[in-house]
């Protein structure tokens, strides 16, 4: 019974893992860059949601479509700007710049006056329920984390397998060059990729807001994010998701039945098993470039 | 060849010259590093937009308003306070850094209410090295005023004397005999822990579970889980305060309504965070924004006007505390304000106490700790209400 109390918990936070994850995946796929920005378009989703909420009175589902389309066209903004001169660069040239960018966008919150420094609960109309299911206790926010995450991936794999979009872009994470010459817009693409990755944080940061409060800093959770991509596996989506949830659920397990401080570094210690043994992740195709 | 020796001489001379001049100007000014005809500049180091600002936020507002009470009042014997208030994010790291800016590039006279015991420990040895006193910092170790140098003052409660009210109220009045506690896993979290342990063993028991989590930690389900699962019957959360709401959600949606102590952290905050959770949370502070006496509710108004929302709640008081504190001293100095001078007048101070309600702050020559008495607070209808208190230290079962 505690067993299943702990891994119920340990999956409702591995799918906030997840979803991070998921965008650092995306812009990997058809980038091959790795994004560390991610955690902070979370944190943006999150102060989006709380402003249309609480400055324009939107009802809390409304405020999720409005953030999430707002953080989309942030990303796709930010990659136009600032990404795309820089493509062509080494690698860590370009890591090293999202790493700036989050820096930036985290300075930029806290700019905001009153807002940006203070810590703020999220009003959400399930706040504060608990579910009890067959002897389980779920509260309604860890609910709604594991539904909407579910049902966030369905559309992504109804977007990916049946939309010409979601085709083009599988297209172009598997080779841009042919992408390219079968007349797919590989430019305009990265675009899209960004702003779908940062739509998916920002959905993320409303999901995880209710749990843990809105403050500049909750970007961090990135740094547990991105164990969980190398665990899934860093070219597969599903494999993001479950990544993140097989973070959540050992630090869950292992914060209860392991002596004190080993949550904090269950995380870490599973990403090395995992590189050890499987390198590619759960997930992940073996890549070979042919020169 | 003579008219060369004699060019060689005459530009020597030049130079002594010149020596001479600037050190007679700099003798001239027999300036102390912050002092001017007119002003004292004074610096402070907070956490304005890291985890902690939710204490940093009031502590800038206390801060603020008792210098502008003092500059309005005429300033100490004609000079007016300059505040520069700077932000460490709770950085160690970035601390250091501003406090090398403040002594170096600000020149201020003195720091005063540094914020956070890791800050403390790091930059405190940096700023009595300059010879600048390190006043009343708002941290939970009795480095604050130990070991013993003339320019460091306590004013903030160590935790083992904080904890010791908290546990002794906790055993004695709500009978409590099962604490488990959740602590911040850094130097003021395991002071805590090391405080509780301690004054748990005075008398006689143990705790029952003891449960860790990093700063920054979002999810405290296997933490609470833990808890539960040993039975406690009262939790404290040690130097946390944000994460006190996030707990205190957590439990509920445990669906275990145990009791919880938050030792630091009775801010307004906590309970706009935690809504209906935190109905119930026990919590101690020296500085009580209560009884409400006229003079009080005079003082309240004045803030509220001030800075637009309510009014002055837990570390403003410490804020306004200390510079109140700087300014008595500096009174007592004279004129002739050095840090010396400022150590002696601080020495002088017997019995102060502002309009908050709070201890009696008494000093004297080799005492510079913290004074020692506590309110015990708890969340009723969604405000932080005085249940008990003033209880002093000594009156502790040792």
């Amino acid at each position: 019974m505690q067993v299943a109390q702990l891994i119920l918990s340990g999956v409702a936070q591995g799918c906030i893992y997840g979803l991070v994850a998921l965008g650092f995946v995306l812009i990997y796929k058809a980038t091959e860059t790795v994004s560390f920005a991610q955690g902070e378009f979370m944190m943006l989703g999150a102060f989006c949601g709380l402003a249309l909420i609480v400055g324009l009175g939107f009802p809390f589902w409304l405020a999720l479509l409005g953030s999430t389309a707002a953080v989309a066209l942030l990303g796709i903004a930010l990659e136009r700007i600032v990404i795309r001169p820089v493509l062509g660069q080494p690698v860590f040239a370009i890591f090293m710049l999202t790493l700036g960018l989050g820096y930036v966008l985290r300075g930029l919150i806290t700019m905001v006056p009153y807002w940006g420094i203070e810590t703020h609960a999220l009003p959400v109309p399930y706040k504060g329920q608990v579910w009890n299911l067959a002897g389980l206790h779920m509260s309604a926010e860890q609910g709604v984390v594991i539904a909407v995450t579910a049902g966030l991936c369905a559309l992504l794999y109804v977007m990916f397998r049946y939309s010409r979009i979601g085709i083009a872009m599988q297209a172009a994470s598997q080779n841009q060059l042919a992408a390219y010459y079968m007349g797919i817009p590989v430019k305009s693409l990265n675009g899209l990729v960004w702003g779908l990755a940062a739509a998916v944080a920002a959905v993320a940061g409303m999901l995880l807001a209710p749990m843990t409060f809105i403050h500049a800093n909750m970007g961090y959770i990135g740094l547990k994010a991105f164990p969980a991509a190398i665990v899934g596996g860093f070219t597969s989506l599903p494999g993001a998701i479950v990544g993140g949830v097989t973070i959540g659920v050992v630090e869950s397990l292992s914060g209860f039945y392991l002596p004190v401080g080993f949550k904090d570094i269950a995380a870490y210690i599973v990403v090395l098993i995992m590189l050890m043994i499987r390198p590619n992740g759960l997930f992940g195709e073996k890549l070979r470039k042919k020169v | 060849m003579r008219t060369h020796l004699f060019n060689n001489c005459l530009s020597s001379m030049r130079w002594s010259l010149i020596a001479l001049l600037a050190v007679g100007a700099s003798m001239a000014q027999a300036q102390v590093q912050g002092i001017t005809d007119t002003e004292i500049v004074i610096g402070a180091v907070l956490d304005l937009s890291g985890p902690l600002a939710i204490a940093g936020g009031p502590q800038r507002d206390g801060m603020i308003f008792a210098t502008e009470e003092i500059n309005n009042a005429g300033g100490i014997h004609g000079r007016k306070i300059r505040l520069i208030l700077e932000d460490s994010g709770y950085d160690t790291k970035k601390g250091i850094l501003i406090t090398q800016k403040l002594l170096s590039q600000d020149k201020v006279f003195a720091l005063v209410n540094t914020f956070g015991s890791a800050i403390v420990q790091a930059t405190q040895p940096v700023a009595i090295e300059h010879g600048i006193p390190f006043l009343f910092p708002s941290a939970a170790s009795n480095i604050t005023y130990l070991p013993f140098h003339p320019l460091k003052f306590g004013l903030f409660a160590t935790s083992n004397d904080h904890m010791r009210v908290v546990v002794d109220y906790a055993y004695g009045k709500l009978g409590k005999r099962r604490f488990g506690i959740l602590y911040q896993d850094d130097e003021t979290g395991q002071s805590a822990l090391r405080a509780a342990e301690d004054q748990l063993k005075a008398h006689g028991l143990t705790l029952v579970e003891r449960t860790s989590y990093k700063r920054g930690d979002t999810n405290f389900s296997a933490q609470v889980s833990r808890l539960k699962a040993a039975n406690a019957d009262i939790v404290v959360v040690g130097h946390s305060i944000r994460e006190g709401a996030s707990v205190a959600i957590e439990t509920k949606a445990h669906g275990w309504p145990v009791d919880m102590m938050v030792p630091w952290g009775t801010v307004n905050a906590v309970i706009t965070l935690g809504g209906p959770a935190v109905e119930g949370l026990y919590g101690a502070t020296q500085f009580a924004v209560q009884p409400q006496t006229t003079a009080f509710k005079a003082f309240n108004e004045r803030f509220k006007a001030r800075f637009g929302h309510g009014g002055i709640q837990d570390y403003g008081t410490y804020g306004y505390t200390a510079m109140m504190l700087f300014a008595e001293g500096a009174k007592n100095a004279g004129r002739n304000l050095t840090p010396q001078s400022l150590s002696q007048g601080l020495e002088k101070i017997k019995n102060f106490k502002t309009t908050i309600e709070g201890p009696l702050i008494t000093y004297g020559p080799g005492n510079h700790a913290s004074p020692a008495d506590a309110y015990i607070m708890q969340v009723r209808a969604g405000r932080w209400v005085q249940i008990a208190g003033p209880i002093a230290y000594e009156n502790m079962a040792k």
